[in-house]
C-alpha cells in the first residue's frame, strides 16, 4: 500500500453560519492524481487552501505526512505547491518569479536549467519569456508562468485550482503533459480541482465529488437541483410538462442539494425501453458526443426538457448504434441509481 | 500689472545668476524636507506596515488616530514642538528653537501620520491573491514582510512622495520653529511670505517658481508610480 500524503478526518469549516466544508474522511495517496469535481461553491477551492495550510479548519484533523497545521515544520510545508485560480504573478520579471521560490528554499544550484525546463514544460520559450516583465504577459501566459514557478520547485505535492481556466485549446494538452511529467518524473502527488470533467477524466487516477462542502461517493456530473413536487406518497421532479421522475417521500431531498445520477448508470437506446415501476424512462435529444480516450468510452450529453444528462457508454455499444447529435433517443435508469448526497466517500 | 512682469523678469535673473540668498533658501528647504522625510519613513513605515498587516486589539483606533492626524494644521505641529523645545519646555536645554534641527523635528512629526496612515492603507488594501501567493511559497515571517514591502514598493514610494510634497510646501512649522532667519533657517515658503510683505516680488516669484517646479516633479513621479502600482496581472 502506498504511503499517505494527506489524511482528513471530520474536517469542518464555516463562513459565518454557512458550512462550506464538512468532510468526514478523505485520504490522498502518494503518487496519485486526485481530481476534485463539483459545481461552483461546492468547496473545492476552500479544500485546496486547507490542504496548502493557507486556511485552517474550525474543527477536525488535517495531516500532511502525519503533521497537522500546528506541528508541520517549514521544510515539510515547502514540499506543497499550490496554483490558485486566476494566478497572481509577483511584480517582477518572469525570471524573478521563477527564482523566488528557489531563493526562499535556498536551492539556487542548477537554477538556470530548472527554470528553462519549467518554462519549456508549460510551453514557453525560455529565451523569449525569461526577461519579460509581469505586465507584458497575456492571461494565458501568466497562467503558464504561474505553473512554471511551482514546477521549478519540483514539489512533492502539487495542488491545482482550476488550472486550465485561462488556457486556450492548444494550451490544455501542454498543461496535461507538464502535470503528468511532474507526476511520473518527480513522483509529485497531485490534487486538481476543475469543472472540466472531460479533462479530469483524462488525467486523474481517482476522482471525488464535492457538493455543498461534502464528499460524495458518486460523480456529480448529473446533478439535478430544483423543486420536487409532493403528490401522495411520492415526490416528483418534472423535466418538462410530460416527463418526470418520482421517488418515495422517504428520500430526504434538499432543493439545493439535489440528486445525482452516475453517467454509467444511464442506458440509452433508439427504441423505447420496457419501463418497470422501479425504473425511470424518458425521451431526449442528443446534444453532444465525445470520445473519452483514456477509458475508450463515449460520453453522450442528452437534453431532456431543460435538463442535460450525461450518459457514458462503451465504444463497442456506440459502434453498434451510431448515435449522433440531434438524434431522438430513449433514456432509462433505475430509481436506485438516483443518489441523494448524504453519504460520504 | 507692470510690477508682476518686472518681478517675473527679475526672478529669472536671480535664478540664472544663482543669487546667494535665493539659493540659501532653496538649500535650507531641501535639507530640512529631505531629512524629515527620511526620519519619518524610518519611523513611520514599520509602524504603518504593522498597522496594516497585523491584527491586534486597538488597531482600528490607531488607524483612526493616524487618519485624523493626516489633516493636522502645520501651525498646530509648530505650536506643540515650540512648547517642547522653547527655553521653558522640557527639551529647552537642547537649544533646538530657531535651528534647522528644530524644523526637521517639526516636519518629521508632520510627515509621520501621512507615512503611517497611507502605508497602512496600502498594506491593508493588498490583494488577497498576493498574500495567498506569497504565503503558498512557505515564507518565514521576515521573508513575508520583505516580500510584501517589495511587491507594494510603487505604492509605498508614492506615499513617501506625497508626504514630501506636504512637507516641502508647509510654512507654519518653518516660520514658528525656524524663525525665518536669513542664511540659516529661511526656507522657500517663509522667504516668499516675508519678501511679499516687504513688496520684493522678484525673489518671491523666483522662489515660487522653484517650489512649483519641485511640486510638478513630485506629481510627475506620483503619476508614474500610481500607474505602476495599478498594473495588476
Amino acid at each position: 500500500m502506498r504511503p499517505l500524503m494527506y489524511e482528513l478526518k471530520q474536517l469542518r469549516t464555516m463562513y459565518g453560519d454557512k458550512p462550506v466544508l464538512d468532510i468526514q474522511a478523505l485520504q490522498v495517496n502518494e503518487g496519485e492524481i486526485l481530481g476534485l469535481v463539483g459545481s461552483n461553491g461546492s468547496g473545492k477551492s476552500t479544500l485546496l487552501r486547507h490542504l496548502a495550510f493557507l486556511e485552517a479548519a474550525q474543527s477536525g484533523t488535517l495531516c500532511y505526512r502525519g503533521f497537522d497545521a500546528h506541528s508541520i515544520p517549514l521544510h515539510v510545508k515547502r514540499e506543497i505547491g499550490i496554483l490558485l485560480p486566476e494566478p497572481y504573478l509577483l511584480k517582477r520579471t518572469v525570471r524573478e518569479n521563477l527564482l523566488f521560490g528557489l531563493k526562499i528554499r535556498d536551492t539556487l544550484e542548477d537554477a538556470q536549467n530548472r527554470m528553462n525546463e519549467a518554462l519549456e514544460l508549460v510551453g514557453l520559450l525560455p529565451k523569449k519569456f525569461l526577461h519579460r516583465a509581469w505586465h507584458e504577459l497575456s492571461s494565458g501566459e501568466t497562467q503558464r508562468v504561474a505553473l512554471a514557478s511551482r514546477l521549478v520547485l519540483r514539489p512533492q505535492m502539487l495542488l491545482l485550482d482550476e488550472p486550465t481556466n485561462s488556457l486556450d485549446y492548444s494550451g490544455v494538452p501542454q498543461f496535461t503533459d507538464a502535470i503528468l511529467h511532474a507526476n511520473r518524473e518527480w513522483g509529485t502527488t497531485i490534487v486538481i480541482a476543475s469543472h472540466d470533467l472531460l479533462w479530469l477524466n483524462e488525467i486523474a487516477t481517482r476522482k471525488v465529488g464535492l457538493h455543498f462542502g461534502r464528499l460524495m461517493d458518486f460523480s456529480t456530473t448529473n446533478l439535478i437541483v430544483g423543486k420536487w413536487r409532493e403528490s401522495g406518497d411520492e415526490r416528483f421532479f418534472d423535466f418538462d410538462e410530460t416527463q418526470s421522475m418520482s421517488l418515495p417521500n422517504s428520500y430526504r431531498i434538499g432543493e439545493k442539494r439535489g440528486v445525482a445520477i452516475n453517467p454509467h448508470d444511464i442506458s440509452i437506446a433508439i427504441e423505447p425501453f420496457t419501463c418497470k415501476d422501479d425504473t425511470v424512462c424518458l425521451t431526449g435529444v442528443i446534444r453532444d458526443v465525445l470520445h473519452v480516450i483514456k477509458t475508450n468510452e463515449i460520453s453522450l450529453k442528452i437534453l431532456i426538457g431543460n435538463q442535460v444528462l450525461e450518459c457514458i457508454q462503451s465504444f463497442e455499444y456506440f459502434e453498434r448504434y451510431h448515435f449522433y447529435p440531434s438524434q431522438n433517443v430513449y433514456v432509462s435508469f433505475a430509481k436506485s441509481a438516483i443518489k441523494v448526497p448524504s453519504k460520504e466517500a | 500689472m507692470d510690477f508682476i512682469l518686472s518681478g517675473l523678469k527679475e526672478a529669472f535673473w536671480l535664478l540664472i545668476n544663482l543669487d546667494p540668498e535665493t539659493i540659501s533658501a532653496i538649500d535650507v528647504t531641501l535639507k530640512s524636507s529631505t531629512l524629515s522625510i527620511i526620519f519619518s519613513i524610518v519611523i513611520g513605515l514599520p509602524l504603518g506596515f504593522c498597522l496594516g498587516f497585523f491584527q491586534f486589539p486597538g488597531r482600528k483606533f490607531l488607524k483612526l488616530l493616524s487618519d485624523t492626524l493626516l489633516a493636522i494644521p502645520t501651525v498646530v505641529v509648530g505650536l506643540i514642538v515650540y512648547a517642547f523645545i522653547s527655553n521653558r519646555g522640557p527639551f529647552g536645554s537642547y537649544e533646538l528653537l530657531y535651528t534647522l534641527s528644530g524644523i526637521v523635528i517639526g516636519q518629521t512629526l508632520l510627515a509621520l501620520p501621512i507615512i503611517v496612515s497611507l502605508s497602512a492603507t496600502a498594506v491593508e488594501g493588498m490583494e488577497k491573491k498576493l498574500y495567498l501567493t506569497l504565503a503558498s511559497f512557505g515564507l518565514t515571517m521576515s521573508q513575508m514582510i520583505r516580500s510584501v514591502v517589495w511587491e507594494l514598493r510603487h505604492a509605498l514610494i508614492a506615499v513617501a512622495v506625497a508626504a514630501y510634497g506636504r512637507v516641502i510646501a508647509e510654512v507654519g512649522i518653518a516660520m514658528m520653529i525656524g524663525g525665518n532667519i536669513k542664511w540659516f533657517t529661511r526656507t522657500i515658503t517663509t522667504a516668499i511670505s516675508l519678501e511679499t510683505n516687504k513688496g520684493e516680488f522678484a525673489m518671491g516669484i523666483s522662489l515660487g517658481l522653484v517650489l512649483i517646479s519641485i511640486a510638478f516633479l513630485l506629481n510627475f513621479i506620483l503619476f508614474f508610480l500610481k500607474k505602476r502600482a495599478r498594473i495588476i496581472v
